[in-house]
């Protein structure tokens, strides 16, 4: 019970990610590195520190406290060098715009759980509960399983949001405690996958078969990124493969954004699609038309 | 009966028509003829007692002034002879009128047109009440201590130079017996009377002064009847004048009458209304339970087939545009932070019967539906939530709050109900409450007086650290109460803050009672009064105590504020000890000039808003400690001063004028609004600021608490998310909340933010599954969801 669980983020007043008001729990660490990727500091494991580059005014109060030397702020901006940095914390109590922070913190279950109740009465209300998404929450099935077993032993409505990229015996023990399972495909063609996200996707695809066979409430999701995963094979191939194991399954197209993009530079690090654009509205049009060829409940907003 | 589509978007065109004449296309000007009528009316009846001077001076204004109907209007009664025309009562404000005349056409803020022969004419007639205006008369009474603490924007004192309104008459009533309903009720109280005491000679007055305001309305009406009469035979129009002579017919009936029809009612309301304005022009003359009262009409002429669905929803809408059409004279100070001519006129939707039953009907939902066709400001609906509230009308008013107009706000009977029996109301009374805006109050027979004073929180703390003297001026302003460096521990602190607290709280109480007894003397309303139970009964205006129910309000301003500065001293000079109580005391003195550390310190301390104990817990004490302090007060005609969490717009000014915080506010910027988190501290997304906010007791501020929540337009176009809505609002009833409002958050806002992040460092903005800090998004991510949110408002 006591093994922690890494964390990047809880988000209360959560809509879209299961039933009701939602608070969703963001593990960190993900196998994946999907090319979009929305929030780059759920990719590591490890606690990071991170700079907002928009909010950093460069006045080098970070500078003056760290003890290992790790930060400089020229140009009008502050550089980090990872390999000192120790995460003290020191520069997040020194800078005045807030625009530094380590992410990533690690709770036990019960820890965890201790924090996300104070949404109980909203939850209660509104036939809502608990997400835990990522990152990636099957990279951590025991600390899963332990959080999942304490909200259901006190009726708490439960779900997950996962990329299905763990053995099918861990993917079936962790989702048989979410009373909601929302998983994601990136791509059928295993060539496409690997190049999207880094990752084989064979089993992915053997445990959506598991899951789209099983009686476990669900939602297909597919992240629809513009000159990545959008020509009409794959989404055929999406249709067909999503309906011969489930008929009639809810497939939710996620229009590509690139809310994500500064949180790149924060890191460090450089974003994959700098020039890629939202999907417009007749793109995700054609894109639902695709998949309406076979028996499915498309979506998408 | 059914309406096609083309007479119902006729309907609507004509809506919209009638909103333009009234908003757009038309100036504001100011007036001189209800000032020129009163004063010969006050030197004509000097020698009476102010009850029948006054009831006189209505009559004389409503026999001589300019009457007009516009065009296409369905219903009559304006206050001036053109619309959104303010007008001036000189015997209550003269001396403020004429020192800020030449300021009305040129201020920044709802500015007022004024003629050089207007001016003349206002300047030669006002001059005249120099010595006598209520203003001057309240002005000679107040204590120069109390002068002084307004002067240091310590506290404000309400009703020196106006009228007071936050107040509901007895529609229903109104509605039943007709205005000669009630003139037979004082008939029966006269009748044989003797007086056999002062007190009987002033019921008589009274009863005397209510009969000729009622009388002189009724005429009025007539008045109008033979206009629209008029203009009936003059009109080339045969469908217009058609209408103008329904119009005549209705107002030959009602309000002498009772009404017999939804239209009639909705006249006899609307008449009365507006001579309520004319009697004395205070702000809030509340509409009260709007789908009760009007109820009973609306259903009958539904039944009966005189009414379609569609006329109703042209008629209640035209009421609401007509709202719009009375404008209040605001100094020019008042008018800098309640810019857009609000009048604070409310509705009462919802809630519960005598027998606690759900009373939301049909015409609910219509009224609903009229604001919305309406599109005006005003006026603001307040929808009251209760356990067994109809889920369908709750989806509607969620849907309402989605058009980002500002309102329906949600009251919450569970925990105003109470507030009511705690009043002294019996359990029908009690449920039988309407709302002000944040306030409540039982329709019909309470004067409240929720602008008796504003007092200062935040400044009262400064005072509290410093000895009673402004860090930001060195003058010693309260009283002397010990310096920081004296406190051994927190307490100590704060128990000199309850002094200073404590001490301005009195110095309201002092002052308001001063301004009450005034009120009582000079400036009685028989018409209002004849309107409100029980007058009548007790033969005395609402102003000597008349009512069945008398408070006076204080509204305790920035809450927030003032628990953040404590949480950052108690955490930096007691907890950690970090920083000396005169290195504190010298950084606000300089405004944190060349102390940007320990500003940032401030900066970091807890902030309420968060669901952090250290300062929520703060927040929670001090409302205790000021709810306790305000309730220990009788105040003038016959309950207790009840305290209030709400500011209006006065946490604008007093943060205005209060130097530096030690929540790390610099001087002169606003305070936290209300009861809510200071503006852009609270980070930990909505249903974190609900438990800190419902941290404090909402029960025990017997006259309010407002919280005000911003949502993204995508937070409420989720699938299901209006209803979601619907459960937020019952969590935050559930948990004890008194009222929530919901701003929407606009593309405008948007704008804002990203000029100026700081401010707006809370707003939460929300894509499928991922929401950020505007604040923390980079220019282009920000501008597509500006875009985005454009998207949105249109769709």
């Amino acid at each position: 019970m006591s093994r922690k669980g890494a964390i990047f983020k809880i988000s209360s007043y959560s809509l879209h990610d299961g039933p009701g008001i939602r608070t969703t729990v963001f593990m960190k660490g993900c196998p994946a590195r999907c090319l979009w990727c929305c929030s780059p500091e759920s990719q590591s494991f490890e606690r990071e520190i991170a700079v907002n580059t928009s909010t950093c005014v460069a006045c080098g109060r970070c500078a003056a406290v760290c003890p290992k030397g790790a930060l400089s702020c020229a140009f009008g901006g502050t550089a980090v060098d990872r390999s000192k940095c120790d995460l003290c914390g020191n520069c997040v109590v020194a800078c005045p715009k807030d625009a530094i922070e380590i992410v990533g913190t690690e709770l036990t279950p019960q820890e965890l759980f201790d924090l996300v109740r104070k949404d109980e009465p909203f939850w209660r209300r509104s036939g809502g509960g608990v997400t835990l998404s990522g990152g990636e929450v099957l990279a951590q099935p025991d600390f899963a399983i332990a959080f999942l077993d304490l909200c259901r032993s006190r009726g708490i409505h439960t779900a997950i949001e996962t990329c299905l990229f763990a053995d099918t015996r861990t993917t079936a023990e962790v989702a048989k405690r979410a009373d909601f399972v929302q998983f994601d495909i990136k791509a059928i063609s295993p060539e496409l996958h690997r190049r999207l996200t880094s990752l084989d996707n064979a089993r992915i695809l053997d445990n959506a078969i598991q899951l789209l066979q099983s009686d476990l409430e669900l939602l297909v999701r597919y992240p629809l990124v513009p000159g990545c995963n959008d020509d009409e094979a794959e989404l055929d191939a999406l249709g067909g493969f999503c309906s011969h194991n489930r008929r009639d399954v809810s497939v939710e197209l996620l229009p590509y954004h690139s809310m994500g993009a500064g949180r790149y530079a924060a890191l460090g690090r450089t974003y994959a699609l700098p020039d890629t654009k939202p999907p417009t509205a007749a793109e995700m049009e054609r894109a639902a038309d695709i998949l309406r060829r076979h028996p499915l409940n498309v979506i998408y907003r | 009966m059914t309406t096609t589509l083309t007479e119902r978007k006729s309907k609507i065109d004509r809506i919209a028509r009638m909103r333009d004449r009234m908003i757009s296309n038309r100036p504001t000007e100011l007036l001189p003829e209800r000032a020129l009528i009163a004063t010969e009316a006050y030197e004509r009846f000097a020698g009476e007692p102010a009850v029948l001077k006054r009831a006189h001076t209505l009559e004389k204004i409503l026999s001589e002034m300019t009457l007009f109907i516009d065009d296409e209007e369905l219903f009559v009664g304006h206050c001036s002879p053109q619309p959104r025309s303010p007008i001036v009562c000189p015997e209550l404000g003269a001396r403020w009128v004429l020192d800020d005349m030449d300021r009305f056409a040129t201020r920044p803020a709802d500015a007022i047109g004024v003629t050089e022969e207007n001016k003349r004419i206002l300047k030669d007639c006002l001059g005249k009440w120099q010595e006598t205006s209520l203003d001057a008369i309240v002005d000679g009474l107040l204590s120069d201590e109390a002068k002084q603490a307004i002067a240091d924007a310590m506290i404000t004192v309400g009703g020196q130079g106006t009228a007071q309104g936050n107040i509901a008459i007895n529609y229903k009533k109104l509605l039943e017996r007709g205005l000669r309903g009630i003139i037979d009720e004082i008939d029966a109280k006269m009748e044989g009377f003797v007086p056999r005491d002062i007190e009987g000679t002033n019921k008589l007055t009274f009863w005397k002064a209510a009969k000729i305001s009622c009388e002189a309305v009724i005429q009025f009406a007539h008045r109008y009847a033979d206009l629209a009469a008029h203009l009936a035979e003059t009109s080339d129009d045969a469908e217009r004048a058609e209408e103008l002579t329904e119009i005549a017919r209705i107002l030959r009936r009602v309000p002498e009458h009772p009404a017999t029809s939804f239209r009639e009612a909705l006249q006899s309301v609307w008449l009365v209304y507006t001579v309520l304005h004319i009697e004395s022009d205070p702000h809030a003359i509340l509409l009260g339970r709007f789908d009760q009262y009007m109820y009973p009409y609306f259903k009958r002429d539904m039944e009966e087939g005189n009414l379609t669905r569609d006329e109703a929803l042209t008629l209640v809408s035209s009421i609401w545009i007509k709202c719009t059409s009375i404008i209040k004279l605001m100094d020019s100070v008042t008018t800098r932070t309640f810019a857009g001519f609000p009048l604070f006129q409310n509705i009462t939707l919802g809630g519960q019967g005598p027998r606690g039953e759900d009373v939301c009907n049909e015409l609910t939902n219509l009224v609903l539906e009229a604001a919305v066709v309406a599109r005006v400001p005003q006026p603001s609906i307040g929808f009251r939530y209760h356990n067994k509230i109809d889920p369908d009308t709750l989806y509607k008013v969620c849907a309402t709050i989605k058009e980002g107009l500002g309102y329906p706000a949600i009251m919450n009977d569970n925990c105003i109900v109470p507030k009511h029996l705690m009043r002294g109301a019996t359990l029908e009374e009690a449920r039988n409450y309407c709302t002000n805006c944040v306030e409540t109050d039982v329709e019909g027979m309470t004067d409240s007086r929720p602008h008796s004073g504003y007092v200062n929180f935040p400044k009262c703390f400064l005072l509290a650290m410093n000895d009673g003297v402004d860090p930001a001026t060195g003058k010693q302003v309260g009283p002397k109460t010990g310096r920081l460096e004296d406190f051994a521990s927190f307490d100590e602190l704060l128990a000199a803050y309850e002094k200073q607290m404590s001490h301005f709280i009195g110095l309201i109480v002092e002052a308001y009672d001063l301004v009450d007894g005034a009120h009582a003397i000079y400036a009685p309303e028989p018409f209002m009064s004849s309107l409100l139970d029980d007058c009548i009964e007790r033969g005395l205006t609402r102003q000597q105590g008349g009512t069945r129910y008398n408070f006076s309000g204080i509204f305790g301003v920035g809450l927030a504020s003032v628990a953040d500065a404590m949480a950052a001293v108690r955490k930096l000079c007691f907890d950690t000890k970090s920083v000396k109580p005169q290195e504190m005391l010298n950084a606000l003195e300089k405004n944190f000039e060349g102390c940007e550390d320990l500003k940032i310190a401030c900066e970091k301390a807890p902030k309420f808003g968060n669901d952090d104990d250290y300062v929520d817990l703060l927040a929670r004490e001090v409302s205790h400690m000021y709810c306790t302090e305000v309730l220990r007060h009788p105040c003038l005609r016959g309950a207790f001063y009840i305290p209030e969490l709400h500011s209006v717009s006065t946490h604008v000014y007093f943060g205005e004028t209060t130097g530096a915080t030690p929540d790390g506010r610099p001087a002169g910027v606003a305070f936290s609004d209300g009861a809510s988190p200071v503006g852009g501290a609270d980070r930990n997304g909505p249903t974190a600021s609900v438990r800190s906010m419902t941290k404090i007791d909402h029960q025990e501020a017997l006259q309010g608490v407002l919280f005000n929540q911003k949502f993204s337009p995508s937070a409420l176009n989720a699938p299901a998310s209006l209803a979601l809505l619907g459960d937020y609002i019952r969590t935050w009833c559930d948990l004890g909340g008194h009222h929530i409002q919901f701003n929407v958050i606009s593309t405008d806002m948007l704008r804002e933010a990203q000029q100026n992040p700081d401010a707006h460092r809370d707003l939460i903005v929300r894509v499928a599954g991922y929401s950020a800090y505007f604040a923390e998004l980079n220019e282009n991510t920000q501008n597509e969801i500006i875009a985005r949110t454009e998207y949105e408002e249109m769709a």
